[in-house]
């Protein structure tokens, strides 16, 4: 089954657009001398609705960009599956259903603003959509920048570019690793806010990786926290605070109370991992 | 008024290039450096007949056409073989082995056989095919062998197919290296056709320096290493020029 692109972006549409989320007993080892192997992920399990954003926290080598790209087709897992609306990573991949961005923007620099955003048409083979592009570097705040080359942008420009291509072909599902991490403090709170308006008009389904605690909750309805060695989960919390979550919002109780009660199982999942008590 | 850095920059490479000249002149009509070698005015008096003027200019003319032959096939073959070790994987490492082999080849061991195998007309384009392929092989390969990680994984999250990511990340990326090849191919074609006049070549520069040290005509002996020096320099200026152009389009 294909489904379906819609033409042109309307900024304000907010029907949702994702794609339900499952993944089901995943487990992946690599291989790292002689015969020795790794066992990065063990046993993951979980779903999400569609047009549910959630995101994933935990201490660095705990497999969440493992997961992250086998959910997105880029890895293979060795037990378990992951279906995205009801198919299999390779087939919504093929239908170019999937958006994604990375830590590294991976802008093309020989292209200006408006090519690197109509990008993914042009690897899937279609005719881009230069309404839908027009309408996505406004979503962005790079209207006026659409004839500039990516060398010429700011760190924060370039990263609002890499997220308006990864929405451009209105994907089921979109995958964030860490898209904010090289980003100084600032432009990483406002784009913060900007990514929330963008999620909230286009109604996909999104995970986000980070390692901000306060970064997943003002993004997830879910915040799922995991552990290392083997990689796995280690605890999940509901985030029912409305939306938009914008400044004043995380200044209230319920935001900080939620934020400790988080970096609370984060810091027992790195114990967990290391056998190191932060306590200690 | 005040010099911008480029001005600045220029003012010191003319007064550099002023001095050395001048200093070589000092030592060619002082005699400090022996006998063979002469003064920049003398090397000139290598030009002051026409038809002295006209043994170098068909002599350039033959090294130049021959290098631009040398250059255009070394290059051919070096971005065939390229792209088939790129599309192919499972043949690069017989390509690159066959590529190092050749340039591991000795050309004046190889030169006189070349002579007796391809004649005397062809064996400086040979020479220069040689020297010219392995340069803009090796760069062109090593472009497209290391895209960024992340456009791969972009691709690749995105279900393109393996050609029209070669053709829209791939290639634009390893254009500088590309170029980058080109650059050191053309001095090396040069420098390939001169070495295959020595063997024996109707006409070229090759033929006259290798004449002219025979006959110790020094000042006509420096003026064709002078020539050939000159052209394999403006190649690669030339070419640095596109490499510079291709970094600011292509490159981070």
């Amino acid at each position: 089954m294909r489904l379906p692109h819609t033409a042109g972006c309307r900024e304000t549409e907010t029907a949702p657009i994702g794609a339900a989320l499952a993944v089901q007993d995943i487990s992946k080892s690599f291989r790292i001398d002689r015969g020795q192997s790794l066992l990065a992920l063990h046993g993951i399990n979980f779903t999400a609705t569609a047009g549910e954003f959630f995101a994933v926290v935990g201490p660095s080598g705990c497999g969440k960009s493992t997961l992250l790209r086998i959910i997105a087709g880029l890895e293979s897992s060795d037990t378990g599956h992951v279906t995205i609306a009801g198919r299999t990573p390779a087939e919504t991949t093929v239908d170019h259903q999937l958006g994604v961005a990375f830590q590294d923007h991976a802008l093309l620099p020989w292209l200006s603003v408006a090519d690197n955003i109509a990008l993914p048409y042009r690897l899937a083979g279609l005719d881009p959509d230069r309404a839908r592009v027009a309408a996505l570097a406004r979503l962005v705040g790079l209207a006026d920048f659409v004839a500039a080359r990516p060398r010429q942008l700011s760190g924060g420009m370039r990263q609002r570019v890499s997220i308006a291509r990864a929405m451009v072909l209105k994907p089921v599902l979109l995958l964030l690793d860490e898209p904010f991490g090289a980003l100084d403090l600032v432009t990483r709170r406002t784009l913060n806010l900007e990514m929330q308006k963008i999620w909230s008009a286009l109604g996909t389904t999104a995970m986000l990786i980070t390692h901000s605690v306060d970064e997943a909750v003002q993004f997830g309805n879910r915040v799922f926290v995991m552990a290392a060695r083997p990689g796995r989960f280690f605890a999940e919390f509901p985030v029912p605070l409305p939306r938009p979550r914008d400044r004043a919002m995380m200044a209230s109780a319920l935001f900080i109370e939620i934020v400790q009660r988080i970096a609370q199982a984060l810091d027992e999942a790195t114990a967990a991992s290391t056998g190191i008590s932060s306590a200690s | 008024m005040t010099q911008t850095p480029a001005q600045g920059s220029w003012l010191r490479s003319l007064v550099g290039f002023a001095l050395f000249f001048a200093l070589w002149e000092l030592a060619g009509r002082t005699g400090a450096l022996g006998a063979s070698f002469p003064a920049l005015s003398e090397i000139a008096t290598a030009f002051d007949t026409p038809t002295k003027r006209g043994l170098f200019s068909r002599s350039l003319a033959a090294t130049g056409s021959s290098a631009a032959i040398a250059f255009a096939i070394g290059a051919a073959v070096a971005i065939a073989l390229a792209l088939i070790a790129a599309v192919q994987p499972r043949l690069e490492a017989g390509i690159d082995s066959l590529a190092s082999s050749v340039y591991a080849i000795p050309a004046i061991a190889f030169g006189p056989i070349l002579i007796l195998v391809a004649g005397p007309e062809t064996t400086p384009i040979v020479l220069g095919v040689l020297s010219a392929f392995f340069p803009i092989y090796g760069a062109f390969v090593s472009g497209l062998r290391f895209p960024p990680p992340a456009c791969w994984d972009l691709a690749g999250a995105l279900g393109v197919t393996p050609m029209r990511s070669f053709v829209l990340l791939k290639l634009p990326h390893a254009m500088p290296a590309f170029v980058d090849g080109l650059r050191l191919g053309a001095p090396g074609a040069i420098l390939g056709v001169v070495l295959g006049e020595w063997f024996g070549a109707p006409r070229g520069l090759g033929v006259v320096i290798v004449g002219s040290m025979q006959n110790v005509k020094i000042p006509q002996l420096w003026a064709a290493a002078l020539l050939t020096v000159a052209g394999a320099l403006l190649a690669y200026f030339a070419l640095s020029a596109l490499h510079r152009l291709c970094v600011r389009r292509f490159a981070w």
